[in-house]
């Protein structure tokens, strides 16, 4: 799509002190032998006003991996490893504090805004609250507030949105109404969860733009969490690519464009489709289907799909282990770029 | 919301109209006078009460005179009853009844809702299993068998509350039989409740809100009650119609004396203008309700002002 | 699974009870007049005012109760299938209008409509069955016509139409036998409400007449003597209210179980 024309951001990550650090964090649900394990010892880190790309298939658990970095698992989930944020431990924190981080410190974006609103509160009214419950305005000054928020998104007609419900706005529209009620209390942390999956392809474009544009103003970091490789590029600055629950490469963005090392990172930035290619050509994509959660791990979780796979493989699960200076993958025969 | 609401309105007025057709035709194809019991009648006074009743003359000059009767609130008089037209009969029993009803509506809505949110809540928890068990006890326990129940722990044991009867300004006599005509429809909306709160609850905006750092209660009250009570405003109109066709039995054991015991009664008599007036006022005021309903719902889902 | 045991338990105790007992339903027994249920005389729960035997006359209510049900839910059954098959076979012009007369007839109250039919025509077992039948229908036909709907869709019909079949062989024997589901489920959800709406008029006096029995005439009888004989009251109140239980707890499985591959794929 459009990664190959933008330029590739500068790697400040070394420089910039952690915003998000997670540890060997792991989400399972349910007990004894039907036991899933949506997250594996996950560890990640953003820097503040980084962008960090996470990139899987649907079912990878990168969403349950923000979902549960967030709180908002449902209490049939069990959570353990470590999430600091700014340095204080997010995991075990009481539902008042917690909530004193939501939607002022860490706010999130949803995939997919036809249902992520309440259908009978007015735009307005959803907005409005955030400030006066965070920012502990009054109704006037937070309504002023959400108008320049959503003049700011580009919705036109602000005056007149506030007073609509969600239903009477696009999707495209609802989209930037979660993304303007996400900036309001100007957060250090903005999760975006596929935030433009649901949406027409123009309006994913437009939307990305808006992204990036409110987190270069506002100084924000970012997770963005995307199937789709295509998107990241220009936006992130480093990428974690998940399989089956745990994270089998991390490295910074251009390093990942330019020289995949793990299998599948490579196949699916195969299936990014390109100008370069024939039209005719059929679109790569990786055979067979990801792992079932419930069926214990012997070996790597990609091996059955993947095209390098050697006995090893389904004997001996890769730790995710330092390939070179600033990169990790965790395979037993990664691509050889050298 | 205007157009809405003259839309419903317009569907409810043909259905009056055609009940009040159907009766009147019905009662005169029937075979059989309202007098005919009385055997022992001479030919000639069954003729004069046939006239006095205006039963002598042509079906239509009758139909109109009904519905014009009917059009200034006059229902005819009592068969049976001979003191009283039907109308004086209506606008005593009525005061009683609606009291009655609107309690027991009133009440089951309530804790009805406030109860399936609790479980809802609780949801898996034990006390949740409870209410919900006892719920599905309370759905299938008709009220004339919960009536003469409840009356006999707090009426012949307990001696707390009179078993039965009336006296006016009397509120002891009204605990009974409002608790035998809330439960049923208490029990089922708080299992509608709890149903559709737990779903609501699942639901991405409730994600949202929980995203946005909202604090529970505000989450609950604002976000998710409205939209948890849609399935609950759907089961009004039959919750209405319940508590009518419950109110007949409960009336006539307790001796409540309502428009649903004189009902009963004008059945049992064949009182013919007497149970047609009843049925007409039945109508219109389930067909009323309907649209109180209809309003409330529009009110709880803004997506429905919109269609027409 | 119990409650579809028990509901078993309780229809062959109903029709083989009466005849295990030596009394008959409408014998009475004058040497026992209101006497307690016990097994030291052969009126095990005891008699009525009258000294007519209460285990005979409960399970002969029950019997009409569960009878009737079942007649009442079959002809609901019946009707409401074809009507809503026609509906949603035909389409268009015709749908509507038939929509059209649900939506008046469920609009109306029904039961205010029976009571007012026994009125008019007197209090007969028939009218019972044929008022009871026409409240149950409505929404079966409803049911039915959305099921058909979407039936209608299907390559199967098209291949039946094109190979000239007439609109009632599709009806009957590619389209009714495909709602066979639903139409259960529902049914079984019908049944006890018909037996609690017999019952409901009975109890009022304008359902089963004397000396026949249902269970809504024995609680009514049994309300008027509670503080005398609580018996009375209590067996034919507690075995309705077991028999809606059981039926209802079995329905809403019936429901659930279809649901299910819903809800999976």
């Amino acid at each position: 799509m459009r990664w190959m024309s933008l330029t590739v951001p500068v790697d400040h990550a070394i420089s910039a002190p952690p915003c998000l650090q997670v540890e060997a964090l792991s989400v399972r649900f349910g007990g004894g032998a039907r036991e899933i394990a949506a997250v594996k010892e996950v560890s990640l880190r953003i820097g503040a006003g980084e962008c960090l790309g996470i990139v899987g298939e649907s079912g990878s658990g990168k969403t349950q991996l923000f979902t549960a970095i967030m709180g908002l698992l449902p209490q049939t989930a069990r959570t353990t490893g470590s999430v600091r944020f700014k340095g204080g431990e997010m995991l075990g924190m009481s539902p008042t504090d917690l909530n004193r981080l939501r939607g002022r410190e860490i706010s999130m974006v949803f995939q997919d805004p036809m249902t992520s609103l309440t259908p009978h509160l007015r735009i307005g009214t959803q907005l409005t609250e955030v400030l006066m419950l965070h920012a502990r305005m009054d109704a006037a000054a937070a309504r002023q507030r959400a108008l320049q928020m959503l003049e700011r998104v580009q919705i036109t007609r602000a005056g007149q949105r506030m007073h609509q419900y969600p239903h009477e706005l696009s999707g495209g529209m609802r989209q930037r109404v979660m993304i303007a009620m996400a900036c309001l209390c100007n957060p250090s942390l903005l999760i975006a969860d596929e935030p433009t999956t649901a949406l027409d392809t123009t309006v994913q474009a437009q939307v990305l733009l808006l992204l990036q544009s409110m987190r270069r103003e506002l100084g924000t970091a970012m997770a963005l969490i995307t199937h789709d490789f295509a998107l990241l590029a220009g936006l992130a600055d480093h990428v974690l690519v998940m399989y089956a629950g745990r994270v089998v490469e991390a490295a910074c963005a251009a390093d990942l464009f330019d020289a995949p090392l793990h299998p599948y990172s490579a196949g699916l930035l195969a299936c990014v489709p390109r100008w370069s290619q024939a039209r005719a050509s059929r679109l790569p994509s990786i055979a067979g289907q990801p792992p079932d959660p419930r069926e214990p791990e012997a070996g790597c979780a990609f091996a059955p799909r993947c095209t390098r796979a050697q006995a090893l493989c389904s004997q001996q699960r890769p730790e995710l282990r330092l390939h070179s200076s600033s990169r990790r993958v965790a395979c037993h025969y990664p691509h050889d770029h050298g | 919301m205007i157009r809405y609401f003259a839309s419903r309105l317009a569907w409810g007025l043909p259905t009056l109209f055609v009940i009040l057709t159907v009766t009147f035709f019905l009662i005169r194809i029937a075979p059989g006078g309202p007098f005919d019991e009385e055997q022992t009648l001479p030919a000639q006074i069954k003729r004069n009460l046939d006239a006095a009743y205006g039963l002598d003359q042509p079906l239509w000059v009758q139909y109109g005179r009904y519905l014009r009767g009917v059009a200034h609130g006059d229902f005819g008089p009592s068969f049976k009853y001979k003191d009283f037209t039907v109308t004086e009969l209506i606008s005593q029993g009525l005061p009683v009844s609606a009291t009655l009803g609107s309690l027991a509506m009133a009440l089951a809505l309530i804790i009805g809702v406030l109860i399936g949110i609790l479980a809802a809540l609780r949801h898996q928890r034990w006390g949740d299993q409870a209410v919900m068990a006892a719920a599905v006890i309370g759905i299938t326990v008709p009220s004339f068998v919960l009536l003469p129940f409840l009356a006999l722990i707090f009426g012949v044991y307990l001696r707390w509350l009179p078993v039965a009867g009336w006296e006016p300004g009397s509120a002891r006599h009204y605990v009974l039989p409002v608790i035998a005509l809330t439960l049923p429809p208490l029990a089922f909306i708080s299992r509608l409740t709890r149903a559709s709160m737990l779903e609501v609850l699942r639901s991405p905006y409730i994600r949202t809100a929980r995203a946005k750092g909202l604090p529970e209660r505000i989450i609950l009250w604002r976000h998710a009650l409205r939209p948890a009570l849609v399935p609950v405003a759907g089961f009004l109109a039959p919750a209405v119609a319940a508590i009518m066709t419950g109110s007949l039995v409960v009336e006539s054991i307790s001796g409540l004396p309502g428009i649903g015991r004189y009902l009963v009664q004008g059945a049992l008599n064949r009182d013919y203008t007497l149970v047609m007036g009843m049925v007409v006022v039945y109508s219109a005021l389930l067909i009323a309700m309907g649209l109180l309903v209809d309003l409330l719902y529009a009110w709880l889902d803004p997506r429905i002002r919109f269609q027409t | 699974m119990t409650a579809l045991a028990l509901i078993g338990a309780l229809i062959l105790l109903t029709l083989v009870g009466p005849l295990v007992s030596p009394n008959g339903f409408d014998h009475l027994d004058w040497s026992h007049v209101a006497a307690a249920p016990g097994f030291a005389q052969s009126h095990w729960f005891g008699t009525d005012r009258l000294g007519r035997d209460l285990f005979v006359r409960t399970l002969q209510g029950a019997r009409v109760s569960l009878a009737v049900g079942l007649t009442a839910t079959a002809i609901s059954v019946g009707v409401g299938v074809l009507y809503g098959s026609v509906c949603g076979y035909f389409g268009g012009r015709v749908d509507q209008i038939m929509m059209r007369i649900i939506e008046i007839l469920s609009g109306l109250p029904l039961i205010f409509f029976v009571i007012f039919l026994t009125v008019i025509v007197g209090r007969s077992v028939f009218l019972l069955f044929a008022a009871i039948g026409a409240v149950g229908w409505l929404t079966m036909a409803r049911i039915v016509r959305g099921q058909t709907l979407s039936i209608r869709q299907k390559e199967f019909i098209e291949a039946a139409i094109s190979s000239g079949a007439t609109a009632p062989r599709i009806i009957f024997k590619h389209i009714v036998p495909n709602v066979i589901g639903p139409v259960i489920v529902y049914a079984t959800l019908t049944i006890p409400q018909v037996i609690l709406f017999e019952s409901f008029l009975s109890f009022l006096g304008l359902g089963v007449q004397e000396p026949r029995a249902s269970l809504g005439t024995l609680i009514a009888e049994g309300a008027a003597e509670m503080q005398a004989a609580v018996w009375m009251l209590l067996i034919p109140g507690a075995l309705l209210t077991l028999l809606l239980l059981c039926l209802n707890i079995v329905g809403d499985g019936l429901r659930d179980a279809l649901d299910e591959p819903d809800r999976a794929g």
